[in-house]
């Protein structure tokens, strides 16, 4: 009885020992998963910090460049602005082109007058239409004196130079995005600004010297014809040509009436001029007779037209043929 | 003399028995509180780790949002220079007969 008894306790005990072990053993387990766990998270975290102070050291380096950029920018602007309000008259700026654009065939109120004095203003039909342009060219070519070299510019305009535009980079790692941007900063302007004079010449300088090449004549003469249309109120598609033949560059003014109907006006009206009215030809004859009055074959080789400025070259007389079908509107 | 061999045989097991079951359940209970204090000490570096991420996640962004808008300054600068950059001052007397010549 006893010895069954002890035998009992001893399985018992047996049974005790294997609950302990497998009790702790889980547990301690479960505690170790967890300290592991926890130390990889907090490599992780440690390694992102570690991640995160590089990049943002050189976050505020470029931080620092482009304010260091910008200062330097500010005081160049200030100074720029501070010299165009010491401009001693009222003003707007235009980008050179534009403004060379527009300049090249503006007419002025002088100009104007005298298209309306030379025409007396149009009564509404073909014949005076074609008439008035007649007598522009014509009165205009009475008053030009042509000459070798072309009158120096007169007309002095102030000129916004910024010598070069230099920049920068910054590369930044956005947490939003998870990548990697590269932005690009003006870092400095390493030839600093100039305001200074320059020279132009225009339509109004020509009409008040009333001299000059050839060139000088014809945007004049494009300048009054766009004074009339404006006058008028009725256009036509008018365009400077500069021409190329043996020995000879040239300019002259050619208006185009439809299709290819055109009208081209050298030192002397090319097309025919009947009972003091503006000839249309084909472009075909209109080139023939061109050719007569210079005695050699020409080419037309590029043209500039305002109302928007535009300007082009041709290779072949067929583009340039395309082009006044087409384009020449 | 087998029958007294077997009871003390069992007493001196189940002695063996309750003994290595004391020595095994204090083996594991300070085994056990060991592990409890690295986890302690484990968190509280990880919380301090993470509160340390987070701070520099925000400063990093903050940053970032400061270099942002100095780079936006800086492209306005820029544009102002680009749009003043080779421009004619044109007195405003000029305007009129100019504007005639528009698109």
């Amino acid at each position: 009885m006893r010895t069954a008894a002890l035998a009992l306790f001893v399985a018992l005990l047996i049974a005790s020992n294997i609950y302990t072990y497998i009790y702790f053993t889980s547990l301690n387990g479960y505690l170790r998963f967890t300290l592991q766990q926890l130390a990889l998270e907090r490599k992780r975290y440690f390694g992102e910090y570690s991640i995160l102070m590089k990049y943002a050291d050189e976050l505020q380096d470029s931080y620092l460049r482009v304010v260091k950029a910008n200062k330097q920018l500010e005081e160049f602007l200030n100074s720029l602005q501070r010299d165009l309000r010491s401009i001693p008259y009222n003003y707007t700026t235009m980008p050179y082109f534009e403004f060379v654009g527009r300049y090249m065939f503006a007419y002025t109120n002088e100009m104007r007058n005298f298209v309306l004095n030379v025409t007396g203003g149009w009564d509404g039909t073909d014949e005076d239409f074609m008439s008035d342009l007649y007598k522009i060219h014509r009165e205009w070519r009475s008053m030009f004196v042509p000459t070798e070299e072309a009158p120096p510019p007169t007309r002095e305009f102030l000129f916004i130079h910024i010598g070069g535009f230099d920049f920068g980079r910054v590369e930044v790692y956005s947490l939003k995005e998870g990548r990697w941007i590269i932005l690009d900063y003006l870092k400095e302007l390493p030839f600093s600004y100039e305001i200074k004079s320059i020279t132009v010449s225009g339509a109004s300088e020509v009409f008040r010297s009333r001299r000059g090449l050839c060139w000088d004549y014809a945007i004049t003469l494009v300048s009054l014809y766009n004074a009339y249309y404006d006058t008028s109120g009725r256009s036509l598609p008018t365009v400077y040509l500069s021409i190329e033949g043996r020995d000879l560059h040239h300019a002259v003014v050619l208006i185009k009436l439809e299709g290819d109907r055109v009208a081209i006006i050298d030192w002397d009206v090319i097309t025919p001029v009947s009972n003091g009215r503006m000839g249309f030809v084909p472009f075909e004859e209109a080139k023939r007779l061109h050719e007569e009055y210079w005695g050699r074959s020409l080419f037309y080789k590029g043209y500039m037209r305002s109302r928007p400025y535009r300007t082009g070259l041709f290779n072949s007389t067929e583009k340039f043929y395309e082009w006044l079908l087409n384009e020449l509107n | 003399m087998v029958k007294i061999n077997v009871s003390r045989l069992l007493a001196v097991f189940s002695i063996a028995l309750a003994l290595l079951n004391l020595a095994m359940l204090a083996c594991f209970i300070s085994e056990n509180a060991r592990l409890r204090e690295a986890i302690e000490a484990e968190r509280s570096l990880y919380e301090e780790t993470s509160r340390l991420c987070a701070e520099e996640r925000s400063r990093y962004e903050e940053l970032y949002k400061v270099l942002m808008v100095i780079l936006e300054e800086n492209e306005e600068i820029k544009e102002i220079f680009m749009s003043l950059n080779g421009n004619v001052v044109v007195p405003q007397n000029y305007t009129a007969i100019l504007e005639r010549e528009g698109p």
